[in-house]
């Protein structure tokens, strides 16, 4: 079908004077692994929670899978798969019970079918040796292994994973995104979290999200491109003062910004003509015999670095 | 001579990983799984027996202390009449009607409540379930697992009992209207308790209500004598008349306990749908 997954306009969720989200548009493409990215508080959960139908916007509209989310919730949670941030099941039942429960929820199918999908499933997330004990004997981890389990479970179109992998050590870190990897390409991801790392590895998209209100949405290497001027890093040790004035002066070189460190001062270089920029940069630094080049390397983005510009420009 | 067209299909219902067939939404959908579950929390586990023994114990010896233990602890002299067995089965009834209540309160006073502090309620509503369909088979699932466990089995030693007090076969009758009245009381606590769950996320209130009322209806019953024909909690003293005496003295408690508890699951159904979790 045509039209995003998900599709948010001026979503807004006030509890009392506290406005939890101030005014959300979001468009989620289908088929994306769509990382929704913000600082603790920023109104992720909230957001989830209103497309799942756990709570009802103040104003706004949203649409899941062409839905809406106040008058046909319902409709969306048969076609949607939902992980928790802090996943709870009866402690009493097994995972594999726990999974034929949320299983029942959905079509009915025969028992070989339905005993298919539970074991595809406790495959998938690697619980086949824990499958039957009881769920309140569960580490954390398996505890959210589950938690995806029992979202995928149905073969849904669309996942909503409310960060997925924040409470896991960095083995079980990497176990869920290798899971949500292997998801890509038959359904719709949409996981908050705010580990940027996992991000930059997994999403094909990012919407950061501040304050309750989105300050960019893009393909993950669009915003990891920045402005498309390229920059090198250059570290060196001794007074900086003449170099930074002698860059300052060429005609390719856009900016140079300094920052201290423990060794000396690292200078970011913003270029114009990254060509010209490679054959004479690190020569006019060594021209400067006063000052000893530890590191000279071309500047790569880092999601964090464009996280932190976007939540700090969008503070300010 | 032309093709006839495709039929346009709605392109929401379509699912990229192959459709599965599914019944229309409506307002019990998800009930009949959830259903399921409420009824293995009873009986797919050893939960019914060992309620229904440990009700038999406090009924049977209710009865036998009643009828047996307190007659043989009073002196000789103290002037008192013997207590026939209508008498004992008349006030055994009123006091098992409260401590039945009591017991129903506070056995089901976390139902709703547990899960929406620990999360399961989250989970279980971020699937296809209505709210009504949940309160609904709660209250089917554990009102049955309440009665047979709480009432009708233990019944089965207090109509032993009942024989052997009275030197012969107690009327059945009786027993199984007896059993049905406080039956109806169980489901009405437990529709109580699922109500006042949903309107406060106290514990503390969702069990000093009921039994401040269980306490006070007496009271109540007695300053306003009109208020007996209106009041649940006074199916145990109609249902003591009638096993003693097999009289239905008036069955607006009864009626009046049927609309009270269909009242308070719409409430808990109105109220629930418009939480926000």
């Amino acid at each position: 079908m045509d039209g995003p997954a998900i599709e948010t306009v001026g979503l807004i969720k006030r509890y009392g004077d506290v406005e939890a989200l101030g005014g959300l548009d979001l468009e989620v493409p289908r088929g994306s692994v769509f990382g929704f990215l913000g600082p603790n508080g920023a109104g992720k959960t909230t957001a989830m929670r209103l497309l799942v139908g756990l709570a009802r916007p103040t104003a706004g509209r949203a649409r899941v899978l062409g839905f809406d989310v106040v008058t046909e919730s319902l409709e969306i949670r048969r076609r949607i798969g939902y992980l928790a941030q802090l996943p709870r099941f009866y402690d009493e039942l097994t995972p594999r019970e726990t999974l034929r429960f949320a299983r029942g929820f959905f079509p009915r199918d025969p028992d070989t079918v339905v005993e298919d999908d539970l074991a595809a499933a406790i495959d998938l997330v690697g619980l086949t040796g824990k499958a039957d004990q009881r769920v309140g004997t569960l580490s954390g981890g398996q505890r959210q292994r589950l938690g995806i389990a029992q979202a995928c479970v149905h073969q849904p179109e669309l996942l909503i994973l409310d960060e997925p992998a924040a409470a896991l050590d960095p083995i079980g870190r990497r176990d869920v995104l290798d899971i949500m990897q292997r998801l890509r390409g038959t359904t719709t991801v949409f996981y908050s979290t705010h580990i940027l790392d996992d991000v930059q590895r997994i999403s094909d998209t990012v919407a950061v999200l501040h304050h309750g209100r989105r300050v960019a949405q893009a393909r993950t290497e669009a915003l990891l491109a920045g402005d498309g001027h390229p920059s090198y890093l250059v570290e060196v040790a001794g007074d900086v003062d003449g170099t930074v004035r002698r860059l300052e002066a060429e005609p390719w070189v856009d900016a140079v910004t300094r920052t201290a460190t423990a060794e000396g001062t690292r200078l970011r270089v913003a270029v114009s003509d990254p060509v010209v920029a490679r054959q004479r940069l690190l020569r006019l630094v060594l021209t400067d015999q006063q000052l000893t080049v530890i590191s000279f390397s071309p500047h790569r983005v880092e999601l964090e670095e464009v996280f932190v510009d976007l939540v700090e420009g969008a503070r300010a | 001579m032309t093709p006839s067209p495709i039929p346009p299909t709605d392109p929401r219902t379509s699912s990229p990983t192959g459709p599965r067939t599914s019944s229309p939404a409506g307002p019990l959908t998800g009930a009949g799984n959830q259903l399921r579950r409420e009824f293995a929390s009873w009986w797919g586990t050893g939960r019914w027996w060992r309620q229904a023994l440990v009700w038999s114990g406090i009924l049977g010896a209710l009865f036998a202390v009643m009828h047996w233990v307190l007659p043989a602890l009073l002196p000789d002299d103290a002037g008192l009449p013997v207590a026939t067995i209508e008498q004992t089965a008349r006030q055994f009834t009123e006091l098992t009607a409260i401590v039945v209540a009591i017991g129903v309160v506070l056995l089901t006073q976390g139902l709703l409540l547990d899960e929406r502090r620990n999360g399961v309620l989250e989970w279980l509503l971020s699937k296809p379930l209505t709210r009504p369909a949940l309160i609904g088979a709660r209250f089917v699932g554990h009102g049955a697992g309440l009665v047979l466990a709480v009432v009708a089995l233990p019944w089965v030693v207090v109509h032993l009992l009942l024989s052997v007090a009275a030197g012969q076969a107690w009327h059945p009758g009786r027993s199984l209207a007896t059993v049905g009245m406080l039956a109806l009381l169980v489901v009405f606590h437990l529709a109580l308790i699922l109500a006042l769950s949903t309107l406060t996320a106290s514990r503390v209130v969702v069990l000093a209500v009921p039994l401040a009322l269980i306490v006070g209806a007496d009271l109540v019953a007695t300053a306003m004598p009109w208020a007996f024909e209106v009041l649940p909690w006074m199916l145990g003293r109609v249902g003591g008349t009638y096993l003693a005496q097999g009289v239905l003295v008036t069955p607006w408690p009864l009626l009046a306990t049927v609309g009270w508890t269909v009242l308070l699951l719409i409430l808990a159904m109105w109220r629930l749908e418009r939480t926000e979790l």
